[in-house]
């Protein structure tokens, strides 16, 4: 049905809208409805109703098999970030339960995705060919589009409000002044 | 020609499409004042075409160029899903040996507990 794809399609660019609205421009300027549009994207994108036409199809199959131990898997990537020590002590509870639940992602992708060749996977490997091109032409682009720009004047130096704007800042951030 | 190269190819455009696309949609949808997208999106959607072109030289049963985009996203998207599992069992490597980690000796955060211990 081509509701179905329409679907399909609809969910993967609110899913590109949501990632480029939570990365645009200066952290303190990003859209804040980037949030709800990359959940209502996921939501389209892997929720189908009906089955879609051609060229569609093999789309969803490979959806449908993928969600069960994709989501489980990043829940459990997810726990077990938090309880390993990067930066504080070992969580064992979240440690230990977030890689139970990986294991679980494990069984749910033997039991959902179907059994693919070596050579289709070789086959599908080769997609990483065209995306490393498309992303080498972007970058060359790019450095000729930023080559072409006369570089700008020095800036000018901190009026008196921006250096108490800085020193209060750093003083909030550093916990000085605070007492 | 070979059936498995007419895949490899149809794989290998794909992938290109999918990530020519979704550069332009982030170009676009992130635009701000210091951002330059004009040119890297005319030379963009010139380098997509061309690879729809292609897809409808190769493939028959893709008649026009709406049909050849969802054919390529639709094939760059399904054999991305499909080497998923190769990047998972990746991070999960990575995570292992984080898990097994202990948490270095830092005098810095030593000194901090100790001054929260007396405090």
């Amino acid at each position: 049905m081509i509701e179905a794809s329409i679907q399909i399609w609809l969910g993967f660019f609110l899913i590109i809208l949501g990632i480029s609205f939570g990365r645009m421009g200066p952290a303190f300027q990003r859209n804040k409805y980037y949030f709800p549009l990359l959940i209502l994207g996921i939501l389209s994108f892997c929720l189908q109703i009906n089955e879609p036409e051609e060229p569609e199809l093999l789309l969803s199959h490979t959806i449908e098999g993928t969600i069960p131990w994709f989501f489980t898997g990043f829940l459990g990537c997810y726990l077990a970030l938090i309880g390993v020590p990067t930066y504080l002590k070992k969580r064992h509870p979240q440690l230990i339960s977030g890689w139970i639940i990986i294991l679980l992602s494990f069984y749910l992708y033997f039991e959902y995705s179907e059994a693919v060749s070596v050579v289709a996977i070789l086959v599908s490997l080769s997609s990483l060919i065209g995306i490393v091109l498309s992303l080498l032409s972007f970058s060359l682009i790019v450095r000729i589009v930023e080559n072409r720009i006369p570089p700008e004047d020095p800036a000018p130096e901190l009026t008196v409000s921006e250096k108490e704007f800085v020193r209060a800042t750093i003083s909030k951030n550093i916990g000085v002044g605070e007492e | 020609m070979n059936e498995i190269i007419i895949d490899v190819l149809y794989s290998i455009l794909g992938g290109f499409i999918l990530s020519n696309i979704s550069i332009m949609v982030f170009q676009i949808f992130s635009y701000h004042p210091y951002s330059r997208p004009i040119l890297p999106l005319i030379f963009q959607f010139s380098t997509v075409l061309i690879c729809l072109t292609i897809i409808i030289q190769l493939n028959a049963d893709v008649m026009d160029l709406s049909n050849s985009l969802r054919f390529g996203l639709a094939t760059g998207l399904a054999d991305l899903l499909s080497i998923l599992p190769i990047f998972y069992v990746l991070v999960l490597y990575y995570l292992f040996r984080a898990s097994l980690r202990s948490l270095p000796s830092d005098p810095l955060l030593a000194l901090l507990d100790s001054e929260s211990g007396l405090n």
